[in-house]
């Protein structure tokens, strides 16, 4: 028995080492066959060919930031509303959506399998900083355009970025709104910031801080914290009276839910992301009076752009609601029509992202949008809305316009 | 039979490149695919090292490929260094830190190791999304186009078989370790700690030591994945990565490279199917795991085995005479 098992053994060491030795031979012949030096990637689909123009989008629609994910059914909504027009130059258009599950690591392959496998023509309404951040730099080196992106991270507004066109505001846009209005209708009072601690909510901090000048406390977190009573604490017994929050949609509701808890009932100014979810007068009993930036009209508006997405939701939105989420799809779908409907002749990459470098005060469900060779600057601005009965209200002179394209 | 499955095994992985070229363009995300597979196998084998061989759990494997990711990103982004380099400093980054591990280990069992080792994995996964001005927070690092030996390895092809080489390498040198005393020490400890002791193994030691060669290979594979993907952030080295590598290990079936690489195939393709399929989620995994759990505690080997089994004590047909009877 043993000298059986002994001799497989070395039957097995035997078979290895020899297989080892043609991995290696197969290795080295390949490589130095050149096959490997002809294959660096260049993306195909450059050119519209056929009666289809497909895009790609990945998006999270399991796990914890699902939600955000219905920005899916707002693309599929324009798309089916301009199909039903009759398309772009007589072809209609289509989508090819992942689900990413927000991990930066599944968006990576996901867009290969997008660009490569699907042969999409460009990446539109893609969700997330993190994710989006994993696949940008190739993107853009494979020239593949990147349009609208779920974003308002500075490191897609940076220039040399051809092929990449976010559309929301920059993140600091969002902040320095904030203080804008902090500055102007309570001068005086003790202001604090909560923020998340990374990529999302320090630069709001700093667009806070640029308006505001400075803040007399601020709290950083982390994205998986859950229980924020220490904070809440400090900021009742530091007595601060306007309480500015970057945070992402859970944590916002949380902290606002443990203020009032605590009886603490500051004024109280979330950032758009935390926002712009349906059920949020349900999830935060106290949200009556707190104010919300924004840069997209509130659900229910009568803002012609809001009621032409809610109709298309409506027809097209196989039962999804009119909400923040899917309006971010709705406007990275207008952003990349807005390019292809410019063009005049072929349909290439390179056609589309001429011409959206020629969009000035392009109207969009999120304001004005700002294109040029030098520049790519997305949405211009930001107001607030305020919590009035059950339901967001514009706040009237709350307007700040951040583009450096004025 | 198992020698001609392993020889065709190998071969056709490594031709496979030359068969995609069938595929056009199409082969840039084949390869890349399969390449990350190949990674996630090595990360599985690492912890089949672990709880298979020695029987010690973890639920932070990831920690130990995200010290490998980073530390291979950050030299490389910083200092320029490539692809063998960054790999090994990925490795040795993880078994350095893996002592923190192995020393807990030395008193704790079961479930309580097991939480001992999740705490880490969610401690390294914070430290990177924190430490951003090392690691970038959660903007995180993008790499230089990896050379290997100052030769570009950035192709497609080049990054398959690098990967391929790591696996082939990874398997090899596990397959040594469990035939060497060190493996019986595993296996001996697994069995029964105190009988271990009473038959001399260095037990604190050798528990130690299956972290250390543990971590070094999913420190590696880390190394390996960086370059791969070109980008390292931490929200791809949490919890969830920690349990997906756990669970290819136990659809697999524990104490089997085989077992191991298979459970990577088939929880990487639920992974991948989940992801574009419509309607299909990762719920379909969790369903795997308990129907795995339940019906078949030993995973893939298992099954196999049980497979086998019947099939030779199935009587022959007559006039057969089997060769090994």
């Amino acid at each position: 028995m043993m000298g059986l098992s002994k001799h497989k053994e070395e039957q097995m060491q035997h078979v290895l080492s020899r297989s080892l030795a043609v991995l290696a031979l197969t290795v080295a012949s390949v490589t130095t066959a050149g096959i490997a030096s002809s294959q660096t990637a260049t993306a195909p689909g450059a050119t519209v060919e056929g009666d289809t123009i497909v895009f790609g989008q990945t998006a999270a629609q399991s796990g914890p930031q699902a939600p955000i994910g219905a920005s899916k059914w707002g693309l599929e909504a324009f798309i089916a509303s301009v199909n039903a027009n009759g398309g772009v130059a007589g072809k209609k258009l289509r989508l090819i959506s992942y689900d990413d599950g927000y991990q930066p690591a599944q968006t990576t392959a996901l867009d290969k399998k997008l660009v490569y496998e699907d042969r999409v023509f460009a990446i539109v309404g893609s969700i997330g900083s993190p994710t989006t951040a994993a696949v940008y730099k190739a993107l853009n080196e494979e020239h593949v355009p990147l349009l609208s992106m779920g974003s308002g991270s500075p490191i897609f507004y940076e220039p040399g970025l051809k092929y990449v066109f976010p559309s929301w505001p920059i993140y600091t846009t969002d902040g320095e709104t904030m203080g804008n209005y902090v500055k102007k209708h309570f001068p005086g009072q003790a202001a604090a910031v909560i923020y998340q601690d990374d990529g999302f909510g320090k630069p709001i901090l700093a667009g806070i801080k640029k308006s505001l000048g400075k803040v007399d406390l601020e709290i950083p977190y982390v994205p998986s914290q859950v229980d924020f009573s220490s904070a809440v604490i400090k900021l009742k017994s530091s007595g601060i009276k306007v309480v500015m929050l970057a945070t992402i949609a859970t944590s916002g509701a949380q902290i606002l839910n443990q203020m009032d808890s605590l009886s603490y009932h500051p004024t109280r100014i979330l950032t758009s992301s935390a926002c712009g979810y349906g059920g949020i007068f349900g999830a935060i009993k106290s949200l009556e009076g707190t104010y919300c930036t924004a840069f997209l009209p509130p659900p229910g508006s009568s803002d012609p752009q809001w009621v032409e997405f809610a109709n298309a939701m409506q027809k097209y939105g196989q039962g999804h609601p009119p909400d923040i989420y899917a309006a971010w799809g709705w406007l990275a779908g207008q952003v990349a029509y807005a390019g292809l409907e410019k063009i005049k002749g072929p349909i290439t990459r390179d056609a589309l992202v001429a011409q959206l470098e020629t969009l000035r005060n392009f109207d969009t469900i999120a304001g004005k949008i700002n294109y040029s060779p030098e520049r790519h600057e997305g949405s211009c601005c930001q107001l607030l809305w305020q919590a009035k009965g059950g339901k967001w209200e514009i706040v009237p002179d709350s307007q700040f316009n951040g583009s450096a394209m004025k | 039979m198992q020698r001609r499955l392993v020889i065709a095994i190998l071969v056709a992985c490594a031709v496979l490149p030359i068969a995609f070229q069938a595929l056009g363009q199409r082969q840039v995300y084949w390869l890349f695919v399969i390449s990350e597979f190949y990674v996630f196998a090595i990360v599985a084998i690492s912890l089949d090292l672990l709880m298979g061989r020695s029987g010690q759990i973890s639920l932070g494997q990831s920690g130990f490929v995200a010290l490998g990711a980073y530390t291979a990103a950050i030299l490389n982004q910083r200092f320029n260094v490539d692809l063998p380099l960054g790999m090994l400093a990925g490795a040795a980054t993880a078994a350095v830190a893996s002592l923190v591990l192995g020393f807990p280990a030395t008193r704790l069992r079961g479930h309580y190791l097991g939480i001992v080792t999740l705490g880490f994995g969610i401690a390294i996964d914070q430290i990177a999304l924190k430490w951003d001005a090392l690691t970038g927070g959660d903007q995180g690092i993008h790499l230089h186009r990896p050379a290997l030996f100052g030769v570009d390895a950035g192709t497609p092809v080049r990054m398959y078989y690098v990967a391929l080489v790591a696996l082939v390498v990874a398997v090899l040198l596990v397959r040594g370790l469990t035939q060497t005393r060190i493996g019986r020490a595993f296996a001996a400890i697994k069995d029964s700690e105190v009988a271990a002791a009473a038959m001399g193994v260095p037990v604190a030691r050798t528990k130690v030591l299956a972290f250390i060669v543990s971590a070094f290979l999913a420190g590696a594979a880390g190394g390996i994945y960086a370059f791969l993907a070109g980008f390292v952030a931490p929200e791809d080295f949490g919890i969830e990565s920690s349990l997906l590598f756990f669970a290819m290990v136990v659809i697999g079936g524990m104490g089997s490279i085989p077992g191991a690489i298979g459970g990577a195939v088939v929880v990487d393709a639920v992974k991948n199917a989940a992801a574009t399929v419509s309607g299909l989620s990762l719920a379909l995994l969790g369903g795997m795991i308990v129907l795995v759990v339940l019906f078949f505690p030993g995973g893939l080997k298992g099954l196999l085995r049980t497979r086998r089994i019947r099939r030779e004590r199935r009587p022959a047909p007559k006039g057969v005479v089997r060769q090994d009877a």
